[in-house]
């Protein structure tokens, strides 16, 4: 007969393990908090209809033996009509509700008593929401890039492949930037509106000005600033003037459109727009995390 | 606990001057007045500023090992944050894990310590439209989950009503004796204070005026003896007649308090003198001097 027990199931002092994941369960939390939000659902399932039609166009094609068309795969990532612009209202929403939120709510001491230092703040947050902007931005484009792979017969599977690897890479960048963008709003701002307005005025302000400059001031210069046209300058080296990295060196004279910088001059503003969004942000979360989250 | 010599800077302003002290297991109060340093105070042990001095606590160096003494320590913010959208069962077991808990052991303690804490049928509810009294007991419960070795409380009290006050205060004296965990309580309510610590640390203008029990700060251990003796009538008389003897004498309405002339008196002459003017003693027993006048002629001592 099992003797019968009394256990004390209130306060107790905690003698179990512990595992250092302040990074992962911070990542996990964001991730989890956007994908509760109608509007990053319903952004992410509007990201996937272009890509559904750039897929039935390419299948289509294939099909009727046309050859498929590499550069609209490419284009699906930084196009007007493409996962961009869902995948900006997602960076939109995370800008209000992650950073921003936190210090309007004064709630930054939850995080910064605990064993969590700005790096594993801006690295937790970070890779949170640019995973959840990835699944607009990459996740659909990368869909069809793996159609392509499926019906590519043996001479063009390489230039397949080259296309999906590209696509991956450029929209991971793509959307960790605008995951960074979204927290250094958070991170200067600190309040919904101001974060947000920030985030518009570095992403949408520049692609604007791209778009309407670069014919005016007959020069591409202005759309280093746009993250789209940087992108899209890489991605069409890439992918559309046939694989290969040496591609960007072959390309360094050469302009893809009157509208695109040259593809080894948008590389090196996409490692300087990336180095100094994360160098900004880490220094101001550094100085709130020195305050105890209190700044 | 153990500071060395700890002074902090903002520019100009020196928030804290040459702290030199050691501080004991238990409930231990932080007290001063305002702009005396107590928040700086808790910065420093929790790491968050920098400062001149050795500091330890728990074995461990805030300024090089911040992030291990956080993860053994429980910090409750004067301010009212709470991180938005979350119910508080989620809340506390997401403090647990980013605290380094386990999904699983962080979820379990979230309910034990809501539970502790009196919010167990409440846990489920969003925080956002929790009242003033059940978010300081989130926040508690937030300080708790990882089951930390020493617990920092600013002001926990705030906002809350006389009984939501007694009831954090009787789960902050029961906290040691479940866990043996340290507290250090800084609040500006002295009755709080008094209620619930032994020790109690002393700040003014970054300086320490006392560090030590609170029985020794109120002089109940030493000095001279005194009583408050509540006659029947002609209480006045005698008053006036020990006042002869050399006893200290403060009149009140109903109750007078008596200060021995030396430390070695006994009552005594109370007894005697009032038989001698046919005086009724109702009511006799030892004055405690209120933690407040304790204080404060602890800091005009200082200031002289």
């Amino acid at each position: 007969m099992n003797e019968a027990v009394i256990r004390e199931r209130g306060y107790q002092a905690y003698t179990g393990p512990t595992q250092p994941s302040v990074r992962r369960v911070l990542a996990f939390h964001t991730a989890r908090t956007l994908l509760a939000r109608k509007g990053v659902r319903r952004s992410i399932t509007l990201a996937c209809v272009p890509a559904l039609i750039v897929g039935v166009i390419a299948f289509v094609a294939q099909k009727a033996g046309a050859g498929d068309d590499a550069g609209r795969v490419a284009n699906l990532l930084t196009r007007p009509w493409g996962t961009f612009f869902p995948a900006l209202i997602i960076a939109l929403i995370a800008a209000g509700g992650t950073l921003a939120e936190d210090r309007r709510a004064g709630a930054l001491s939850f995080y910064f008593a605990r064993p969590v230092v700005a790096t594993d703040y801006v690295l937790g947050r970070l890779t949170g929401t640019a995973v959840v902007v990835a699944l607009a931005s990459v996740g659909p484009p990368l869909a069809v890039a793996l159609l392509h792979i499926v019906q590519a017969d043996a001479q063009s599977v390489m230039r397949a492949l080259v296309s999906f690897a590209t696509i991956a890479v450029l929209g991971t960048a793509l959307s960790v930037l605008l995951a960074a963008y979204a927290l250094l709003g958070g991170a200067l701002a600190g309040s919904r509106g101001g974060a947000q307005g920030f985030l518009a005025l570095a992403v949408l302000v520049p692609w604007v000005a791209a778009g309407v400059m670069a014919n005016l001031v007959d020069g591409p210069w202005i759309s280093l600033l746009s993250l789209p046209h940087i992108i899209e300058s890489i991605a069409h080296a890439l992918i559309v003037k046939q694989a290969g990295l040496g591609s960007i060196f072959a390309s360094l004279s050469e302009q893809s459109e009157p509208t695109l910088p040259p593809a080894w001059m948008a590389a090196i503003a996409l490692v300087v727009l990336a180095a100094a969004t994360g160098a900004a942000l880490y220094q101001r979360i550094d100085k709130l995390a020195h305050a105890g989250g209190d700044a | 606990m153990s500071f060395k010599n700890v002074s902090k800077r903002y520019g100009e302003t020196k928030v804290l001057s040459d702290v030199s002290l050691s501080l004991p297991r238990g409930i231990v109060g932080l007290v001063g007045p305002n702009g005396a340093g107590k928040s700086t105070f808790m910065k420093v042990i929790l790491g968050f500023t920098a400062f001149e001095g050795d500091v330890r606590v728990l074995g461990l160096d805030p300024r090089t090992q911040a992030a291990e003494l956080r993860a053994r320590i429980g910090y409750m913010p004067e301010r009212d944050g709470l991180p938005t959208g979350m119910s508080a069962v989620e809340l506390c077991a997401l403090g647990g894990e980013l605290s380094g808990l386990p999904r699983g052991a962080a979820l379990e303690r979230a309910h034990a310590t809501l539970g502790f804490v009196g919010l167990g049928d409440k846990r489920y509810a969003l925080t956002d439209g929790y009242s003033t009294g059940m978010r300081q007991r989130v926040r508690l419960a937030l300080a708790l989950v990882h089951g930390p070795s020493l617990l920092l409380l600013d002001e926990p009290t705030n906002g809350l009503d006389p009984a939501g006050r007694d009831e954090m205060l009787a789960l902050v004296a029961e906290i040691p004796r479940r866990a043996e965990t340290s507290v250090l309580l800084s609040s500006h309510l002295l009755p709080d204070i008094e209620s619930v610590c032994d020790q109690a640390l002393v700040l003014e203008a970054g300086q320490v005026r006392y560090a030590g029990t609170l029985a020794q700060l109120r002089g109940d251990d030493h000095g001279p003896r005194r009583y408050e003796v509540r006659c029947k009538q002609d209480q006045d008389r005698l008053a006036d007649a020990l006042a002869l003897l050399g006893w200290s004498v403060t009149k009140g309405a109903s109750s007078f308090v008596c200060g021995a002339p030396d430390a070695k008196a006994s009552t005594r002459p109370i007894f005697d003198s009032a038989r001698a003017l046919g005086v009724q003693v109702r009511q006799l027993e030892p004055a405690r001097r209120g933690l407040e006048a304790a204080l404060l002629e602890t800091l005009s001592k200082a200031a002289s």
